[in-house]
């Protein structure tokens, strides 16, 4: 495999396909496999069509839905913005109120940006140090006229994890609409929406061993969770997402989730033990800042910053051991992670933080070979550093 | 050359950042040295050279940095190439050449020129020092 000299360690941005659902999709794929319109009405469609149905199944078993609330989309960026928008702009006529946090994924926060464009008011919630959402500003923030809350379960970079019981459970009191994006956390973690008060769910199949290109947006089936679709074009999943089903892709969403509901338990006992080396073996170096919520966040996820060393030449000396600076979607972009600045982290702490996330075919000797790289990376780099920065002499 | 698509850092440049050498502070005696120090307005990156003349060559040249791996190449890449020169030679460092040899991307000339301020500053030491 051509990732072998590589230690990976970026779970949180996508997982490899799991190999039986690799192999399904390929059978799915080709001629005498499934691979018919699903709407058309012949032998071949209707095979594809009972193919979307049982993944529609196995994806609802796994969060706790019923296959009626599964809307199939091309991702959870796609089900953000679907969720967000649709609930948004179906509400209107009723209140133009929003609520989220700064520390949501782009695709939650760009969306509620082009509606504030729209004239929608959108009242942004600061996180506490450690990331989590403050109940008491919460509900001074609800108003009569608020109509959607969007708080993610998961954070993409800390790992840590939102009390959507509650918040969920005060949006429903008043009648608000209340969206999440998991795409963090299913799969992963267990989620019952049977008992969870969410109206609204994005997901996405490639942070559990599924495909890229595949997601779902739990709508729950209630007469007052509606929206307006974003695209035309056929009367599909409840009107909301025309176009032909990828049935392959959706095959593949399917089987993860059901492999991904099997393997649960076993996978976060490995994933813990694998965080718990992990931090025992850096832990004890001077200048560090956990990310997050040691004890009850996501434990596939450490993010830690070091004081006096350059991020991204942290990650470039960690390597063969990839991982994450700041997440995946601002990498590029050379400016610190806007999480960590909205959990109050200065530029340069910020700038400095590893997101290490840690998977199912993670390894003890992965986790000892990014002990011994992050120790001396970190010694390197700062004995490197000049003594005092700053200024021009 | 170029380094691979989607990889920001060329083969030079790896290669330089992996053996920085010339880390550090000065060892040898020397009967002229000058350190200087520059860095990013807004307190990024910050780069630290001293250079040992010795016959009028340099006999040492270190650098210290706090940046990102292009800088650490390019300081490595200047340390290495100037010493055994004379200080001239090191005054004629430009960016761009640099930039060129090591494959570094446009978007990063603010960090290399940091090396052009602190040469630039090494220079007036050397100059005062000569005055006095």
């Amino acid at each position: 495999m051509k990732s072998d000299p590589y230690i990976y360690l970026d779970y949180a941005a996508t997982t490899p396909v799991d190999e039986q659902v690799a192999q399904a999709m390929a059978e799915t794929l080709m001629a005498g496999g499934a691979f018919g319109n699903p709407s058309s009405n012949h032998p071949i469609g209707r095979e594809s069509l009972a193919i979307v149905e049982t993944a529609r199944a196995q994806l609802a078993d796994l969060i706790g839905a019923t296959p009626r609330d599964i809307i199939w989309t091309s991702g959870a960026t796609e089900s953000d913005n679907m969720a967000i928008a649709g609930a948004a702009r179906y509400r209107a006529y009723r209140g133009r109120h929003l609520i989220t946090m700064p520390v949501e994924h782009k695709a939650v926060t760009d969306t509620f940006e082009a509606l504030a464009r729209e004239g929608f008011e959108v009242t942004w919630l600061s996180p506490e140090a450690d990331g989590m959402l403050d109940l008491q500003q919460f509900d001074d923030a609800i108003r009569d006229d608020t109509q959607l809350v969007s708080i993610m379960l998961v954070n993409n970079e800390t790992g840590v994890i939102q009390d959507i019981e509650r918040i969920g459970g005060r949006c429903r009191e008043r009648g608000i609409l209340f969206h999440v994006d998991a795409a963090q956390a299913v799969g992963k973690i267990p989620i019952d929406l049977a008992k969870l008060p969410v109206d609204l769910m994005s997901l996405t199949a490639h942070k559990f061993y599924g495909p890229k290109g595949v997601g779902a947006l739990f709508v729950a089936d209630r007469p007052d969770c509606q929206l307006e679709p974003l695209l035309f074009g056929g009367g599909h999943e409840r009107r909301l997402r025309p176009g032909t089903s990828p049935v392959h892709q959706i095959r593949g969403i399917g089987l993860a989730a059901e492999i991904a509901a099997n393997r649960m338990h076993d996978d976060l006992e490995h994933i813990s033990a694998l965080r718990a080396h992990l931090w025992s073996g850096i832990g004890d170096l001077p200048g560090l800042t956990l990310n997050g919520r040691p004890d009850d966040g996501f434990p596939g996820i450490l993010n830690v910053s070091a004081e006096g060393v350059d991020g991204e030449s942290l990650m470039l000396a960690l390597q063969p051991v990839c991982v994450a600076s700041g997440s995946a979607c601002n990498a590029k972009s050379g400016e610190s992670s806007y999480v960590l600045r909205a959990l109050g982290r200065g530029d340069h702490l910020a700038q400095s933080a590893i997101r290490f996330s840690i998977g199912r075919h993670s390894t003890v000797d992965d986790i000892v070979t990014a002990i011994r790289r992050y120790r001396a990376a970190v010694i390197d780099l700062r004995a490197m550093a000049p003594i005092v920065r700053g200024g021009s002499a | 050359m170029t380094s691979a698509v989607g990889d920001p850092y060329s083969p030079q440049t790896r290669r330089y950042f992996e053996n920085p050498a010339h880390a550090g502070d000065l060892a040898g005696d020397y009967t002229t040295s000058a350190v200087a120090q520059a860095s990013e307005s807004d307190g990024g990156a910050c780069v630290q050279l001293a250079i040992g003349l010795r016959d009028g060559k340099l006999a040492e040249c270190r650098f210290r940095i706090f940046g990102c791996p292009h800088l650490i190449a390019a300081a490595e890449w200047l340390c290495s190439e100037s010493e055994g020169r004379t200080f001239s030679a090191l005054s004629r460092f430009q960016a761009g050449e640099c930039m060129k040899i090591l494959g570094i991307p446009v978007d990063k000339t603010g960090r290399v020129l940091l090396l052009e301020d602190t040469i630039r500053l090494l220079t007036d030491k050397l100059a005062r020092a000569a005055a006095h």
